[in-house]
């Protein structure tokens, strides 16, 4: 994770891979809670195929004799020890239940990992499982011999502990393996927040043309923006009035003007019309289209606008995303 | 205070993210949120032993005594005695576990804004609010009169057992919905410190409702499976400690009825579940603050006011 000014190095379960390049990928680690689920779905999935398995033998025993019985070991064998490492390997690092909840397994360098890698971590998974337990060493009895007949119950401690303790929540089969696993699912990237209003775009004028919004400065109007819908009235003031009053006195405007108002007004100049003066210095025939965004803004009611340039060569004018700057915006 | 400069990154979060980053920042802050953890824990596991060890003597039913090797009849006692002791303990660490995760949470509240607290500044800040946390918990949430009917129970015989016990389920299972309702109560104490005064601001019971109303049913929902992985992790905690225990102590293999077990290895397995959900706990109340108050974009507009405030100062333009 990047080091920032104080030396700070915030939680946010996310890890950076530098490329021989000089490019920085960073990923979203998926730590225990979240792998836990996708393990308990493949489990069911496994559950689900033994009991057909077992059904089938019982319906053929009269036909085929032992043989089925031979046939329902071998395939109980394989589908818990490589079922996981088989969809690894065909499936580039996801199992059914990895699939559903959007994590995949990755090499530590964040490629791809081989059959090799696969087939050890997935061999490995049974010492993530220790200690093991069974009802009977509480005395919780099932029949006559405590010991023997009692099912054992994994606690899945060693594999917590040894998570915990590593940056990439790494359980052992990863570590041995040189793996980790990485949440997939891209997050939803929002559109510019339409805030036209006659009053925000009177204060908007009144705002000088010496004022610029810095990267920093530009990604807390979008904060501020994007979730202004859901805050009360009186909230959007106080929080509007931290920066409002030195700007107000930075601008030379006046101190009476709405907070909430002159924040949208500042968001305005800075993602919408100062972008389409330089949109238009660049090219003649590029302008600022208003449309619905592929994704709704969270549902904040407000239609989200894009910056679009009929000409590919035109860069589009970047707004920052909803996350702060190292979480994650590369994933 | 820069107020970017976080040690946890101020964003919202799904509830496996919080689960997750808790144990992160548990690795990160070992030994400070333990220490505050336990400074409570401890008095709070020797009050609860005080309380209930008798439990243990009870002679329910004495054909229940199960025989074993000499060394283990000594230490074992009697199975329904065992779990009804179990039982007791169960109830009575749920109901304390907010008390006793008071300096923690003020731990976790200063440590994420990169401050350096002393145990002794926390019990200090602890203190101030003393009287708000005996009246929420000690009464409103019944950790007083639980504890008192278990003191009572010392003393009463075998008639009286049966309408004591009664009573402190019948607290107990009002007390889950009340906490799965109004989960973050420790967390407005302590760290947003309301009135008792309505006319000197918002008092606590006004705080709280409007904290946990604001995300409907989100925040029992977050509560109850906050409650529900507790209970798993100690049950599998106690599981691995035990798990050492028979392998090290015993001679027959099992652990059935171990005084030794009861008293001490279950509880700590309950308690040390505590301080993580203590830690998750206070990770879902910054998760709902940074959804219902604007939390993610109030920390970067303050930055943003800071640092213009500075160059103001220095007299640099714009």
């Amino acid at each position: 994770m990047t080091n920032r000014d104080n030396s700070i190095d915030p939680i946010d379960g996310t890890i950076s891979i530098v490329t021989p390049e000089n490019i920085t990928f960073r990923y979203s680690v998926a730590g225990p809670f979240q792998r836990a689920t996708a393990f308990v779905i493949d489990f069911l999935i496994r559950i689900g195929i033994i009991i057909i398995l077992l059904v089938l033998t019982v319906t053929l025993q009269s036909a085929i004799g032992d043989v089925g019985i031979g046939f329902f070991l071998l395939s109980n064998f394989i589908l818990n020890w490589f079922y996981g490492a088989v969809f690894e390997t065909y499936m580039n690092g996801q199992t059914p239940g990895k699939r559903l909840m959007g994590i995949r397994a990755v090499t530590v360098d964040g490629k791809p990992i081989n059959a090799m890698q696969a087939v050890m971590r997935n061999l490995i998974r049974t010492a993530d499982t220790y200690p093991l337990v069974t009802p009977a060493m509480f005395g919780i009895e099932f029949g006559d011999s405590a010991v023997y007949v009692s099912p054992i119950i994994p606690t899945f401690v060693m594999g917590l502990i040894v998570m915990s303790m590593n940056k990439r929540y790494q359980r052992i089969g990863d570590l041995v393996a040189g793996t980790m696993v990485i949440v997939d699912q891209r997050k939803a990237t929002f559109g510019l927040i339409d805030v036209r209003s006659p009053q925000v775009l009177q204060i908007a004028a009144m705002v000088p043309a010496t004022f610029r919004a810095d990267q920093e400065m530009s990604q807390a109007l979008a904060h501020f923006v994007d979730q202004r819908p859901r805050l009360s009235e009186a909230r959007r003031r106080e929080i509007a009035t931290h920066l409002t009053e030195p700007l107000s006195r930075e601008l030379g405007l006046s101190p009476n003007l709405d907070p909430d108002i002159l924040l949208q007004a500042l968001y305005y100049r800075a993602f919408v019309s100062d972008a389409q003066q330089e949109l238009a210095q660049l090219s003649p025939t590029a302008t600022i289209q208003y449309q619905a965004a592929p994704q709704q803004a969270s549902g904040f009611g407000q239609p989200p606008v894009q910056l679009q340039s009929p000409s590919s060569q035109v860069s589009q004018p970047s707004r920052p995303s909803g996350r702060p700057p190292s979480g994650g915006l590369l994933r | 205070m820069k107020f970017d400069k976080t040690h946890i990154q101020i964003r919202s979060r799904t509830e496996s993210e919080l689960l997750d980053i808790s144990l992160h920042i548990i690795r990160r802050f070992p030994i400070p949120i333990l220490l505050a953890f336990l400074v409570v824990a401890i008095p709070l596991l020797l009050i609860n032993d005080l309380l209930l060890s008798h439990v243990l003597t009870l002679q329910f039913n004495p054909l229940e005594y199960r025989s074993g090797s000499i060394v283990e009849r000594e230490f074992t006692t009697s199975d329904l005695s065992f779990k009804t002791y179990l039982y007791l303990q169960i109830v009575l660490i749920t109901t304390q576990a907010p008390i006793a995760s008071i300096l923690s949470t003020l731990m976790l509240s200063k440590l994420i804004f990169n401050e350096k607290p002393t145990i002794k500044g926390l019990i200090k800040d602890a203190r101030s609010c003393f009287w708000n946390i005996v009246t929420a918990f000690g009464f409103r949430r019944c950790i007083i009169i639980q504890m008192g009917l278990l003191a009572l129970l010392i003393g009463t015989g075998y008639a009286g057992r049966g309408t004591i016990l009664t009573f402190y389920t019948l607290i107990f299972i009002a007390l889950l919905f009340v906490r799965g309702n109004r989960p973050y109560t420790l967390e407005i104490i302590l760290l947003e410190r309301p009135g008792r005064d309505s006319s000197k601001g918002m008092t606590l019971h006004q705080r709280s409702k409007m904290l946990h109303t604001a995300t409907g049913g989100n925040v029992m929902g977050r509560s109850m499976f906050g409650m529900l992985v507790g209970a798993i992790f100690s049950l599998c905690l106690y599981g691995a400690i035990a798990f050492f225990s028979i392998s090290l102590f015993t001679e027959s293999g099992t652990i059935e009825s171990s005084v030794f077990t009861a008293r001490w290895l279950f509880p700590i397995s309950c308690w040390l579940a505590v301080c993580y959900t203590s830690v998750v706990r206070f990770m879902n109340y910054i998760d709902t603050r940074i959804l219902t108050e604007g939390w993610e974009a109030e920390l970067k507009i303050r930055t943003e006011a800071y640092k213009l405030e500075q160059r103001q100062q220095l007299g640099t333009s714009w």
